[in-house]
Order: structure tokens, then C-alpha cells, then sequence
């Protein structure tokens, strides 16, 4: 199931790379990616298609993978990435550049700076939530770190100095892969794979957290470290996909659902179908915004958001006929 | 040489004195039975046994070894915890519950061995379960999954083993087939420490019975010999009918202690 989900990834990953606005064959891409140099099929493999490609790919594997883990931490199916407050506050950092007008003069300096608002998110999360290994208290510190980024964000976008900058800042939070520079890629690729090997060193744990955080510290599981990873991973790995990708929801929400009913509900065994499931679809997303015949490019946030929102009210729906 | 030894165990949770001078000691192949009206600090003695709450003073050893040094993993496949009112969060079949129970004694990224099979199954049969091996554990009754909680805790081969109230909820055939099986792993050779609310059942299987009141050791004696004094009478506040089947005295909870009586302390 795990290689099938990581190949479904690769075809998609490949697909990706292989469409766009220029119809050029698959073989003529991978050769202009070979041989390098000026020619147009070169620059547009290796500027536009490859990191968009390899963006898709690892934006959604980080959402999948942190999706998975805080649903297995926090031991609810409705937990999400943007819960512990790293989503909204790489926003935050993300929008604060495009505001001061940083990003237009160096490009690095968005994901760089998303990157510290997440990092500064998960530090104050962490002092917030305290010594013991607690799950309320992550939660409440998570809410209130999230509506604090997000009030800021409106502020921002209320004191804006002019309606272009507003633009800016709201299509860059709709959230998408457009025209993001290989450097981008790079910047937020160590931050990322950090997160993501950090991320799949829980599965024993959050397996034994199923039975109560008593029995899970009985077992051996140290809760503090859990949580350590759990946040610290999430932070670091959604807080670069963040700052590059802009906000793109309910991936992380969906993944686990969609995968529980194939693999069970063991969250250890979640970790890694997750990873390529939310790659696959969040690929697949980015495929459809491309093809979806609309006068401007759907974003893939709104897609993904538009696609999500009900998909959550259904497993709502089912969750209260399981409780009847 | 004792399997888990206690001396002048003193916890406070705030500022709430919760055991205070607490020693006790459980050798190997003994059923320890600890009984004590509610809030005595029951349940706070076995996490502290277990390694799950650092007491204020006092030390814990398990083996001869401090227990504070013993590493976690080291410590989860030595010492079985069962916590009170134990459940699963996710709807995972019976034998995949019952094999959390051996992840102390797996590497990182391991699967099960032969010997995790073998324990699993072991626990499962022990525990009456087997049956209900593709099961919901979420979908079950609350005896049943009392039991499979349990098959968890065993299947882990623990050399101590401490469970919170197993026969909470059990039917009286499952609450004696849960102390045969307790007392049955004491006859192997392991230290078994039991929270119980029965006092019959705790007479009738125990070898010994520690009685909490208050925090502190109020009686710390093989069950005759606690009968033969009015410890249980005097902790609870009740009256006891006493009786006796095979040669073994046993008791049961029979009247409130009138509140006039000068032997009332609570």
C-alpha cells in the first residue's frame, strides 16, 4: 500500500513536471534538464516545471505527514496542521516581508522569513504549553498563537500602503505553486526534510499515546520528547511548505481520513502513507488548477479549500451518526 | 532480593499531601493486594511503582536498581503498568491492542518477532480474547475490553506487574478468572501489586494485603492475620460479616460503623 501510494506519487510528480501553458514532450524537458544552457525547453524545466513539480511533491508530503501526526497526537481526527499556530504564523512572517516590500528585492527572504515566524510560533507554543507532556494545554497555547498570527495578518493588510501591496498579500496567502524559483525550493528543502525526518520518528509513540498518556509513559514513551518532535517537526516542516507555498488547508485534515479506512487507524502506520498521499493529492491539485479552463489561474489553496470544506462537513456528518 | 522495594515514599501534588512514609515490599511470586477507602492514594502508590510520577522523597528500587535511574524502555519491559479504566482511542482489532503491549521489546523500526506473536497469543488465550481477535476494541463491552486491556499489560512478560482496579466491571466469573490469572502469574515468579475495591475477592486471593488510609500504611499483613484485627473495620468505617470456606477466612462489607462508635475514625 505504502510503495503503491509512493509510486502514485512519482507518476503524479512526473505528470506535473510534464504539464504546463508551453506543450513541450516529456523527452525534450528531460533533456533540456540534462544538458542545461539557454535553450528555451532548459529554462523553462529547469525555472518553472522542476521546482513546481518538486514543490507539489514535498508541500504535500509535509502537510500529510504533520496531518497525520497531530491527529495521532492530539488523538483527534479533526486536528490539522494550522492547529499548534505554524501555518498561520509562517503567514505572518511571510506577509510582513511582501508588506516591507523585502521579497520584491530578494527573493529568498519570503520563505526565510515564514520560516521564522513558524519558528518563533513553536517556541512560544512550547513555553506556553508548559513542562508535563500535556494535550490541552498544547491546543489552548496553538488557538491562541493562531488567532494572534492571524489578527496581525488583518492588521497588515489593514495598514497596507497601497491597494497593489493588498493584492499581493491576499493572492500570496490564497496559496499556490506558481512561479516559485528553484532558490525558493532550496531555501525551504533542508527546513522541510528536518521537520519530515523528525515527524517519522513518532509512530511508536503515538501508537501507545492511543491508550492514554499513562499507559503510553508506562510503555516507555517519553511525552515529552513526543511532543517535542510532534511540534517541532510540524513547525519546521509546514512553516517552510508555508512560506513558499502560501496556505494551503485541509490536505493535512483529509489525508489521514481517506487513508483509514485502507490501512486502519494504527497512527504509527499512517505516518508514511500520509506523507505520499498528501503529495499525490495536493499534486494532483495543482494538475487540476492548471487544467480547470478559468480566466486566471485558480489558486491551489482555494481548491484545495473549496474541494476540503465539504469533505469535512461529510466526515462531521458521519461522526455524529457514529455517535447516535 | 525483593522485586520492587519502597521506603519513606512521601508525594504531594500541590500542596496536598497525597502518601506520606510509605514502605513497602513486594518479592518476587508474591499477590499483593492494596485496598484502601477512596483517595487513600492507591492509584498515586502503583504510578509511583510503575515510574510514571517522581515522589517528593523516599526511594523506589526495582531489583536492587534505583528505579529513577532504570532507563524507560528498560523499565516498560520490566514493569507492567494496567491503568485504571484503560481504552483505546482508535478503533484497532483486538490483537492489534493486545500487541502494543510489546513495544518495549521492539527496535525502532523492527516488526514483530516470533516472540511478540507467541506472548501476544499467549495474552489473548490467557485473557479469555482470543476470540474476539478481529474485533473492534472500540466496539466491545466494557468487560471485554477490560479483559483485552489487560491481555495488553500481560503480553508484555513483565516481571512486576501492577494493575489499577482489573476487575472494575467484571462479571463475577471474569473478576475470579482475572485474579487466578494474577495469582497465577505470582505463582510464576512474578511480583504482582493489585488495586482492588473487593475485599472478599482481595481475602480470598491475595497472599498479602497492604492497606492505605490517609496516605500512610495502615496494615501491611497476609489476609488471616489482618482478619484476626479490626484494621479493615477501623479504615473503612464499616462492620464486617466474617466467614470461612476451606480452612481460608474471608469477609464481607456487611453495615455502615454507627457514627457513635468509638472505633469510627472517618
Amino acid at each position: 500500500m505504502t510503495a503503491a501510494l509512493g509510486l502514485l506519487m512519482l507518476a503524479l510528480t512526473v505528470a506535473s513536471f510534464a504539464i504546463g501553458p508551453a506543450t513541450l514532450p516529456l523527452d525534450r524537458l528531460v533533456l533540456g534538464l540534462w544538458n542545461g544552457g539557454g535553450s528555451p525547453e532548459a529554462l523553462i524545466a529547469l525555472q518553472i516545471r522542476l521546482p513546481r513539480a518538486l514543490l507539489g511533491a514535498a508541500v504535500g508530503m509535509v502537510l500529510g505527514l504533520s496531518g497525520a501526526n497531530l491527529q495521532g497526537y492530539l488523538r483527534n481526527p479533526l486536528a490539522e496542521p494550522s492547529l499548534i499556530g505554524a501555518s498561520a504564523s509562517a503567514a505572518l512572517g511571510a506577509v510582513l516581508v511582501i508588506y516591507f516590500g523585502v521579497s520584491a528585492a530578494w527573493a529568498p527572504a519570503l520563505p526565510l522569513a515564514g520560516m521564522a515566524g513558524a519558528l518563533v510560533a513553536i517556541l512560544i507554543v512550547q513555553m506556553l504549553a508548559g513542562q508535563g507532556g500535556n494535550v490541552l494545554t498544547l491546543i489552548l497555547a496553538g488557538v491562541a498563537i493562531n488567532t494572534l498570527a492571524g489578527s496581525m495578518t488583518a492588521l497588515a493588510l489593514n495598514l497596507a500602503p497601497n491597494p497593489h501591496a493588498v493584492v499581493e498579500i491576499t493572492f500570496w496567502l490564497l496559496g499556490s505553486l506558481t512561479d516559485r524559483s528553484l532558490d525558493q525550493v532550496l531555501v525551504a528543502a533542508p527546513f522541510m526534510l528536518a521537520g519530515a525526518a523528525l515527524l517519522l520518528l513518532n509512530g511508536r509513540g503515538l501508537d501507545a499515546l492511543g491508550l492514554g498518556e499513562k499507559t503510553a509513559a508506562s510503555l516507555g514513551v517519553d511525552l515529552r520528547r513526543l511532543r517535542w518532535r510532534v511540534v517541532v517537526g510540524t513547525g519546521l516542516a509546514v512553516g517552510a511548505a508555508v512560506s513558499v507555498a502560501g496556505s494551503i488547508g485541509f490536505i493535512g485534515l483529509v489525508v489521514p481520513h481517506l487513508l483509514r479506512p485502507l490501512i486502519g487507524a494504527m497512527p504509527g502506520r499512517l505516518l508514511l502513507p500520509s506523507a505520499f498521499a498528501g503529495g499525490s493529492l495536493l499534486l494532483a491539485a495543482d494538475i487540476a488548477v492548471r487544467w480547470i479552463p478559468t480566466n486566471v489561474e485558480l489558486k491551489l489553496g482555494v481548491l484545495t479549500g473549496l474541494i476540503g470544506a465539504p469533505f469535512f462537513l461529510f466526515l462531521l456528518m458521519k461522526t455524529r451518526a457514529g455517535l447516535r | 532480593m525483593t522485586a520492587i522495594e519502597i521506603r519513606g515514599l512521601d508525594v504531594r501534588i500541590g500542596r496536598a499531601s497525597i502518601l506520606s512514609g510509605v514502605a513497602l515490599a513486594v518479592e518476587p511470586g508474591t499477590l499483593l493486594g492494596l485496598l484502601g477507602p477512596n483517595g487513600a492514594g492507591k492509584t498515586t502508590l502503583l504510578e509511583v511503582m510503575a515510574g510514571l510520577r517522581r515522589p517528593d522523597a523516599g526511594t523506589v528500587q526495582l531489583g536492587g536498581q534505583d528505579l529513577a535511574r532504570v532507563d524507560a524502555v528498560e523499565r516498560a519491559r520490566r514493569v507492567g503498568y494496567l491503568e485504571q479504566g484503560a481504552a483505546s482511542h482508535w478503533p484497532l482489532s483486538v490483537e492489534r491492542t493486545v500487541g502494543l503491549g510489546r513495544l518495549p521489546h521492539r527496535s525502532l523500526w523492527s516488526r514483530p518477532s516470533g516472540d511478540d506473536a507467541a506472548a501476544v497469543e499467549a495474552a489473548m488465550a490467557a485473557c479469555d480474547v482470543a476470540q474476539l481477535r478481529a474485533r473492534d476494541v472500540t466496539t466491545l463491552s466494557g468487560g471485554e475490553r477490560a479483559r483485552v486491556m489487560f491481555a495488553r499489560c500481560l503480553a508484555g512478560t513483565p516481571e512486576v506487574l501492577l494493575a489499577d482496579e482489573p476487575v472494575a466491571g467484571l462479571d463475577p466469573a471474569h473478576q475470579i478468572r482475572c485474579l487466578q490469572l494474577l495469582a497465577d502469574r505470582a505463582a510464576g515468579g512474578v511480583a504482582v501489586v493489585v488495586v482492588l475495591h473487593d475485599l472478599a475477592l482481595a481475602l480470598r486471593f491475595c497472599d498479602r494485603i497492604c492497606l492505605l488510609s490517609d496516605g500512610r500504611v495502615a496494615a501491611d499483613a497476609p489476609p488471616a492475620e489482618l482478619l484476626a484485627g479490626d484494621r479493615i473495620e477501623t479504615v473503612y468505617g464499616i462492620e464486617l460479616a466474617r466467614h470461612s470456606r476451606d480452612g481460608r477466612a474471608y469477609a464481607m462489607p456487611w453495615n455502615l460503623r454507627s457514627p457513635t462508635d468509638p472505633r469510627t475514625t472517618r
